[in-house]
């Protein structure tokens, strides 16, 4: 199941956007994100994505950010965190 | 230190930025400038549009940018510095300047879509577009708040911009910076760094994940992230370092790539301090500054100006590679403990002077330890107080705008000179003198200079000149404001005096005088009143300031070719050498400024002219005794001036003679503000603390000569002199 990120990304969407990322992973789901809704994304929301990313791996789930807008896309190539927010394979997939 | 306070920080380098343009500008319109001259232009404006972004000034980020762009063609020559181009950059100047104090006294942002426009259309003067459709194009340009404006729109645009070489080359900068944990509190946000340092054509390499944990340990407004960036080496290191001046908290390493080796300073293979300096990847070392002193050994060989020397530390692999920063010029303190030193040193002051009283008390007063003491503690104050000393140029750089405005409003064509801008007084004053010099220069140009017609017609040139200048004269600071126009009309001043019931019709007054009554209150020659100067508030409000500052104001004028207006002020309001006097049982302190000579007269060396009334013949000249005691009501003074000691002072009237008992001492004093601890008194500038512990009044000896002269029963005036 997918799980839209909201439009704005900002500071303040960053403590919720981790509640939720967080839930997921405890729940064992793979991590499938939505971002065609992205308008905008700051700092904040981008390294709770890279560190989600980082735990789905750790824990061997599945990670991946499906339909990036423009917006989102252009703030991870800025911030240098395309890699960071690479697709991961969940564990014996 | 919290945000509030870096951005207070960021609106003092505002206000420094806009006063190194504003004496640019000036440099500029003399025809004196060159490519540095528009290089520091750009770099304030730049500066001031980092820290914009980064505290979210949107509107003030938007308007730099294209004030920057323009500025940019025109210090790399795509766009030549006509007078036209020249009214451009000005007025968006002016503009810059209103936009600044919107931003920090949290106003509406000026309506600066027309200037926009301006600033866009010349900056594409080969392709003009309408206004409208450049504006919209602009990545930066200012739109009304809540109309699709926002940082993020900013940085997708620059994201598209192509990138430049993945690898930097030799003598580019590589950049590695980690924001502070607390990067993201207050609405701050690194990436606006990150776009900044794009907008210096500069490249993010990577950014630094080491930190982050996982979600189970994230604190979500904290911050994790670092980055390392190339920028290429043209850019000046000051312009990168100005990316984060405002940051806080940031671990910062600036480098040049591949730095060449250094020179040696000295040809020494035992000198184990100062080696050669390789920056390049290869060395990584910690560099610290180190002192370059000739020895007898290893006479120094010409320094390499662009290299730096180094001591070179045990490198540690595990450490990063950091370049020291140049050796800090100056700090910033905060003025309230800058204000407490001060008052700390004042009150040492105080018990200097009661432990030498003490100590003269017992026999010992001319130890050499206590002069020693004297000596130093007197170096401290005047050390003290220097800290505190600012140029002119603060306020004098406002005075150009000022002028700009009254050329618009008046129609009348002003040149501006400016002396001694240099000048240096103590921050209090600088910081209260601004309201009266800016509606003596208002007065200067609305009533002081002709409109260009008359001006022609009296054989003048066509352009006015209002001169201000600060000079350092006896111990006070002068400004004057000087015009060539049409000097104060007697007869006009004198009618309009008698109109408004200030004088009467038969008053017999000179010129000085007459000069004097445009302080009068109420009173206004404006033959309509200006929105200028004519805004209800008077010249007499002008000498009140003025006179609450310690100061005096002089004028000056020669009817048809102008006026001149000094402004006497003290360089300190905290300290003054004084003469301590006995007036019956009283002590006072006369400012030293104001003393030209003291003496006990011959006998036959006063004139005794009534009950009241004298003259000390100095050297000639008959110069009237006022008795300090009558005029402040004192019992059991001297009455006799034979037998009184009468000393000379030089006041805004003239020479005058004060009568007092006698002389005790001369010294530095601390001023203690009467308004403050009690209230104001005329006739007196305030009081102090002396050695005994024992208040003594400090005298406003222009005060109490005028009201001596005013008053024909306490002595002499100029008119009963004259008879």
């Amino acid at each position: 199941m997918h799980h839209p990120l909201p439009a704005t990304l900002d500071t303040s969407a960053a403590g919720p956007l981790r509640h939720a990322l967080l839930a997921r992973v405890e729940r064992g789901e793979p991590l499938h994100l939505d971002g065609a809704d992205v308008v905008r994304a700051g700092q904040a929301c981008l390294q709770v994505l890279a560190s989600a990313r980082a735990t789905a791996a750790d824990r061997g789930l599945a990670f991946r950010i499906d339909h990036p807008s423009d917006a989102l896309a252009r703030m991870m190539t800025l911030a240098r965190l395309d890699a960071a927010l690479d697709p991961v394979r969940a564990a014996g997939a | 230190m919290n945000l509030d306070e870096i951005q207070q920080i960021f609106f003092q380098e505002c206000d420094e930025g806009l006063a190194t343009m504003e004496a640019n500008f000036a440099s500029v319109r003399q025809g004196g400038h060159d490519s540095e001259t528009i290089n520091t232009i750009f770099r304030s404006v730049h500066s001031i549009k980092g820290g914009a972004g980064a505290f979210g000034h949107e509107r003030l980020q938007a308007f730099t940018h294209e004030y920057e762009t323009l500025l940019d063609l025109v210090r790399n020559g795509t766009l030549t510095l006509d007078s036209d181009l020249l009214g451009t950059i000005v007025g968006a100047f002016d503009m810059l300047s209103d936009h600044v104090a919107a931003a920090r006294d949290g106003g509406d942002a000026p309506a600066d879509g027309a200037m926009l426009a301006r600033l866009v259309a010349a900056s594409t003067p080969s392709a003009p577009a309408p206004v409208a459709a450049v504006i919209a194009d602009a990545p930066a340009a200012a739109a009304p708040a809540g109309d699709g404006f926002d940082d993020f729109d900013d940085l997708f645009a620059l994201c598209e911009a192509p990138a430049p070489a993945a690898d930097g080359h030799s003598g580019d900068w590589q950049v590695t910076f980690v924001p502070g944990a607390d990067a993201l509190e207050n609405g701050g946000d690194p990436l606006l760094l990150v776009r900044e340092l794009t907008m210096l054509d500069g490249e993010v390499l990577a950014a630094d994940v080491s930190r982050l944990p996982l979600l189970d340990d994230l604190h979500p407004e904290r911050s994790y992230l670092g980055w390392t960036a190339i920028v290429p080496g043209a850019v000046a290191e000051d312009d990168i370092r100005g990316i984060f001046e405002f940051m806080g908290d940031c671990d910062l390493t600036i480098a040049r790539i591949g730095m060449p080796p250094v020179a040696p300073l000295a040809d020494n293979d035992d000198d184990d301090d100062t080696l050669l300096v390789d920056l390049s990847e290869e060395t990584p070392p910690v560099v610290v500054p180190a002192p370059v002193a000739p020895t007898a050994d290893a006479p120094a060989a010409p320094a390499a100006p662009a290299a730096p020397v180094a001591t070179i530390l045990p490198a540690d692999p595990a450490t990063p590679r950091t370049v020291a920063p140049p050796p800090a010029q100056t700090i910033r303190v905060d003025l309230d403990k800058l204000d407490r030193l001060v008052n700390l040193v004042g009150e040492l002051v105080i018990t200097q002077a009661m432990l030498a009283q003490r100590l003269s008390e017992h026999g010992a007063g001319g130890i050499s330890e206590l002069t020693d003491l004297d000596h130093l503690t007197r170096e401290l104050q005047e050390s003290t107080m220097a800290i505190r000393a600012q140029p002119m140029k603060t306020v004098f750089s406002r005075v150009p705008r000022i002028i700009r405005e009254l050329e618009v409003e008046t129609g009348k064509r002003v040149r501006l000179d400016i002396v001694g801008e240099m000048t240096e007084v103590d921050k209090t004053v600088v910081e209260r003198i601004g309201e009266p010099l800016t509606h003596l220069i208002r007065n200067a140009v609305d009533h002081g200079l002709e409109t260009t017609a008359e001006r022609l017609k009296a054989g003048k040139p066509e352009e006015g000149v209002v001169t201000l200048s600060a000079a350092h004269h006896s111990g006070r600071i002068v400004i004057t404001v000087k015009d060539d126009g049409r000097g104060i009309d007697r007869k006009r001043v004198r009618a309009k005096a008698v109109e408004r019931g200030i004088i009467a019709h038969d008053a017999v007054l000179s010129d000085e005088e007459v000069d004097n009554l445009i302080f009068a209150p109420g009173f206004s020659t404006a033959a309509t009143v200006s929105n200028i100067s004519g805004r209800g508030v008077g010249m007499d409000v002008v000498r009140k300031n003025v006179q609450a500052l310690g100061g005096r104001i002089g004028i000056t004028s020669n009817f048809g070719s102008g006026s001149s207006f000094a402004l006497s002020l003290p360089l300190t309001l905290a300290v003054l050498d004084g003469m301590i006097v006995t007036v019956g049982d009283q002590t006072f302190v006369i400012p030293l400024g104001h003393i030209v000579e003291s003496l006990r007269p011959e006998e036959d060396g006063v004139k005794i002219l009534g009950p009241t009334a004298s003259l000390l013949d100095v050297r000639g000249s008959y110069v009237p005794v006022h008795r300090v005691a009558e005029q402040l009501g004192i019992q059991g003074a001297q009455t006799d001036p034979a037998q009184a000691v009468l000393i000379v002072v030089e006041s805004d009237t003239g020479q005058a003679v004060l009568m007092v008992d006698s002389i005790q001492d001369q010294r530095q004093v601390v001023v203690k503000s009467l308004e403050a601890n009690y209230e104001a008194i005329p006739g007196l500038a305030g009081a102090t603390i002396l050695g005994d512990g024992r208040v003594a009044l400090i005298l406003d000896v222009d005060a109490l000569i005028s009201r001596w002269r005013r008053d024909p029963r306490l002595g002499l005036t100029p008119l009963g002199l004259a008879a």
